[in-house]
């Protein structure tokens, strides 16, 4: 999957603009549309979430036999000996946390009188966050090939593939069916369908 | 903040979901969404933010805090600056709390072994 062209203008599309505000909440499902089509992915059940820890096992394992990737602690050394220090970042982030405290706390005492400062301040808090999550964005990034991180990739993408369901009508009533049969049918997709379910179902099931 | 975070926000401080989420506590049937368990991250979220609302709510109809007002709550930036502030003078309260706290029983400790008098107590019957 990870080859594919993706065309990030319409990921973000499916991701921001085409769910109403109920939807999101109402039930543990959350549906989408790709190309007028209706998609819901679902939560998995508990049979699907320990195969799920299965795959990232098995996912381990193999990587590890390949023996060209690192684990975390690993990859951190060599980036380390590459100029490129996590820790340093990561330390980066605390002091921006202090400030963005620091900064918060001096917003939250300015009366509703006081505009100007509300809104420099807002403008501050605003470069304080961008920083950091273009900090945040970098570490995941340089540790995004670590062992454990495509394991868990590995994992994901086994539960959107069980998860993500497509609506159709079948004379004057719907039904939803699987949209991939297996993984593989999974990966073998070469549209978008895949990544917007996969952002969906992370989006379902990890609470960031 | 994503845009699904301002969603769930603008829909946990509506008074319709406050109303719901007041109604769904005290044993009265009502349930927030379709499904009553397995839920989801945004589910959670979405509760989360229903309690934090609910929480400001109260506080600014008893004024709590002069800090608070409603322009605070209606505005994304401001609330989240409030809740940090909040949360920092808490942490600081309750730490000063138990420092206080340790000062007395170490002061009380300290009374109490240095003016210890025995007492000799006859209980036989007369």
């Amino acid at each position: 999957m990870s080859e594919k062209q993706v065309n990030f203008k319409e990921l973000m599309d499916a991701f921001d603009f085409n769910i109403s505000d109920k939807e999101l909440i109402q039930d543990n499902k959350l549906h989408f549309i790709v190309t007028e089509q209706l998609y819901r992915v679902r939560m998995p059940v508990q049979k699907e979430l320990v195969e799920s820890r299965d795959i990232y096992h098995s996912a381990k394992i193999k990587l590890l036999q390949k023996g060209n990737v690192l684990t975390e602690e690993q990859l951190r050394e060599v980036l380390k000996k590459n100029n490129i220090d996590i820790e340093k970042f990561e330390a980066d982030l605390k002091d921006l946390d202090s400030d963005l405290i620091q900064k918060s706390i001096s917003l939250a005492h300015k009366r509703d009188t006081e505009v100007t400062t509300i809104t420099n301040l807002k403008k501050e808090i605003k470069e304080v966050q961008d920083k950091r999550y273009k900090i945040a964005e970098k570490i995941a990034e340089h540790l995004s090939s670590s062992l454990e991180n495509m394991s868990k990739d590995k994992q994901y993408e086994y539960l959107a593939s069980v998860c993500t369901e497509k609506y159709i009508k079948e004379e004057d009533k719907g039904k939803w069916i699987k949209v991939w049969n297996d993984i593989n049918e999974y990966g073998n997709d070469d549209t978008n369908l895949p990544y917007i379910a996969l952002g969906h179902l992370t989006r379902l099931i990890l609470t960031t | 903040m994503t845009n699904i975070d301002k969603k769930l926000r603008t829909l946990a401080k509506s008074s319709y979901w406050q109303n719901l989420y007041h109604s769904s506590q005290n044993n009265s049937g009502i349930n927030l969404f379709e499904n009553i368990n397995d839920f989801s991250s945004l589910q959670i979220r979405f509760i989360y933010w229903l309690s934090i609302y609910a929480k400001l709510y109260e506080d600014l109809d008893t004024f709590a805090d002069n800090l608070l007002t409603t322009n605070v709550i209606n505005d994304f930036e401001r609330t989240d600056a409030y809740l940090i502030y909040k949360h920092h003078h808490l942490q600081h309260q309750w730490k000063e709390y138990r420092r206080q706290e340790k000062d007395l029983k170490n002061k009380t400790k300290k009374q109490s072994s240095g003016n210890f008098i025995p007492i000799e107590v006859d209980l036989r019957s007369e």
